[in-house]
């Protein structure tokens, strides 16, 4: 793995309650890239992204951040995270627009120091580029799905990591806004070299838009050409069944 | 209106009001916006273990109060983290076990004469200078801390694990805020009682999320209608002859009626 390898697995094995959730995966990610990891529910997916967020502690082999052990990682500034939206918040409580993209600035700003100039203006800068500049003062609670998911990008953004890491991004958004969105990823990869990864069970969609694939079903298998694996077999392998791929072109 | 200031058993329950109005629904935002709320009411009932506790050892209340909860909050919130108990059960399991420990130490401590009475209704008669000495500075403290930790503390709320994910020591925290509900619990005893806390530090919250349109604004609502209610209460309790922490409650669940109708006069 190359000086360009920013997130790395190295035979890690995770278990949960004594079953088996991944079994032996390597895996490297390298700056600039844009990576879906699909698979069906349970095969491990979510478990890859915590393990890469630091949220749990695989119990065999290494997981690396920017070639430090993920456990004495401290950059995480570094790393935008966009949750699933569903589960991510208490969308009853009374919080801005504005206010949950501060949140993203954190991160940045450190413990005791108070948000200054240049903060509120990533803030501005990160809702321009959701487009929800307009929607600053309004409550998160009061927005559409797409919308809702638009703040999270935002905030994800805001503190200008240099990698954006999304589970499940599109679940409950509009299929318009999806295409918003995956144009949006599109332009961060492309034009701001944002490395990129999603999480998705819309294998139709995701392996249109990545440039490769990780499939996880307690062991990885890796796509560098997202085309050749929707020629079928592989999807089969996969899921453990026949299924059929409806491409969608932009 | 001004006899009522010229008692100094008044100044003393409004000097410990005016911070518990403070202090109450500011962390009650905090503890509301988690899903935690329940929290208030198992520490109140810990709380009066703890009063038990001073009692049979000849040691200020309130001080022994505060030890007990504190320390039982650290070891709930080591039981949530741990998941060795679901977050509901352990507090109900310490919600009962509270009550039941101060109860029977009360029962035993025969010699003593302990108005257990007071504790769970709150007194404000009985709110001395001794425990304004604790009350204040450690009110002080906990708004301090919270002015300090805001930004925190919010993104603790909003979403725990984004939270961890963006560096922050969530662990502390979480600890920090459970610490803060014990402490606010235990200044609450003498004015609200140990059995109306819980309202003193939700209701307000609850009103406030009617009308605010940010979380800074429903925590600054939120302190000032337990400002509200505090003083209101205490003022017509003493003019009433009614007891203090039932009427404190009564007002900020008036208050809580009025928001409701304005949100839906105001919809329309």
């Amino acid at each position: 793995m190359g000086d360009d390898t920013i997130i790395s697995f190295k035979d890690v094995i995770f278990s949960f309650d004594g079953r088996p959730v991944l079994d032996h995966i390597s895996l490297g990610i390298n700056r600039g890239d844009y990576l879906g990891v699909i698979g069906p529910n349970g095969g491990g997916k979510t478990t890859m992204l915590r393990l890469m967020l630091g949220l749990i502690d695989a119990q065999a082999g290494t997981v690396r951040l920017f070639n430090r052990p993920v456990g004495d990682f401290k950059d995480w500034y570094k790393i935008g995270y966009v949750p699933q939206k569903a589960t991510s918040f208490e969308s009853r409580f009374p919080f801005t627009v504005e206010e949950v993209v501060t949140l993203g600035r954190i991160p940045r700003a450190g413990l005791f120091r108070r948000l200054g100039e240049t903060d509120r203006e990533a803030v501005e800068q990160a809702l321009d580029q959701v487009h929800l500049l307009p929607q600053r003062k309004n409550l998160v609670a009061e927005l559409s799905g797409g919308q809702q998911q638009r703040v999270f990008i935002a905030k994800g953004l805001v503190a200008n990591p240099e990698v954006l890491i999304l589970d499940e991004p599109t679940v409950g958004v509009d299929v318009e806004s999806q295409d918003e969105f995956y144009h949006l990823l599109s332009r961060l990869n492309r034009e701001h070299g944002i490395t990129l990864i999603v999480v998705s069970h819309d294998i139709d969609v995701i392996a249109n838009e990545v440039n490769s694939l990780a499939c996880v079903n307690q062991t990885l298998t890796c796509h560098n050409d997202p085309a050749e694996f929707t020629k079928g077999e592989f999807v089969d392998k996969l899921y453990g069944h026949t299924r059929k791929l409806i491409l969608h072109r932009h | 209106m001004l006899d009522i200031l010229s008692y100094s058993f008044m100044q003393r329950a409004f000097a410990a009001g005016i911070t518990i109005g403070l202090v109450a629904p500011m962390i009650g935002c905090f503890l509301v916006a988690k899903r935690y709320s329940l929290i208030a009411d198992s520490l109140a009932h810990v709380s009066l273990a703890g009063v038990a506790i001073g009692v049979v050892l000849a040691v200020n209340p309130i001080a022994s109060a505060l030890v007990v909860a504190v320390l039982v909050a650290l070891v709930i919130e080591k039981l949530r983290v741990s998941k060795v108990l679901t977050g509901e059960v352990a507090l109900a399991m310490f919600l009962s076990s509270g009550l039941a420990v101060a109860v029977v130490l009360i029962g035993l401590a025969q010699n003593v004469h302990v108005d257990l009475f007071s504790f769970l209704f709150g007194s404000i008669t009985t709110v001395s200078t001794a425990d304004l000495w604790i009350i204040l500075p450690l009110g002080g403290a906990v708004l301090a801390f919270v002015g300090l930790l805001y930004k925190e503390l919010a993104y603790l709320a909003f979403d725990d694990e984004s939270a961890k994910v963006g560096g922050l020591p969530t662990r502390f925290l979480n600890q920090a805020l459970v610490v803060l509900a014990a402490v606010t619990v235990v200044l609450s005893l003498r004015i609200v009682g140990g059995l109306l806390i819980g309202a003193l530090m939700v209701i307000p919250v609850a009103t406030a999320m009617q009308i605010g349109r940010s979380f800074r604004q429903t925590i600054i609502f939120a302190t000032a209608l337990g400002l509200i209610a505090v003083i209101a209460g205490l003022s017509a309790s003493f003019y009433l002859n009614t007891a203090a922490g039932g009427t404190i409650v009564l007002i900020s669940l008036m208050l809580f009626a009025i928001a409701v109708s304005w949100r839906k006069i105001t919809a329309w």
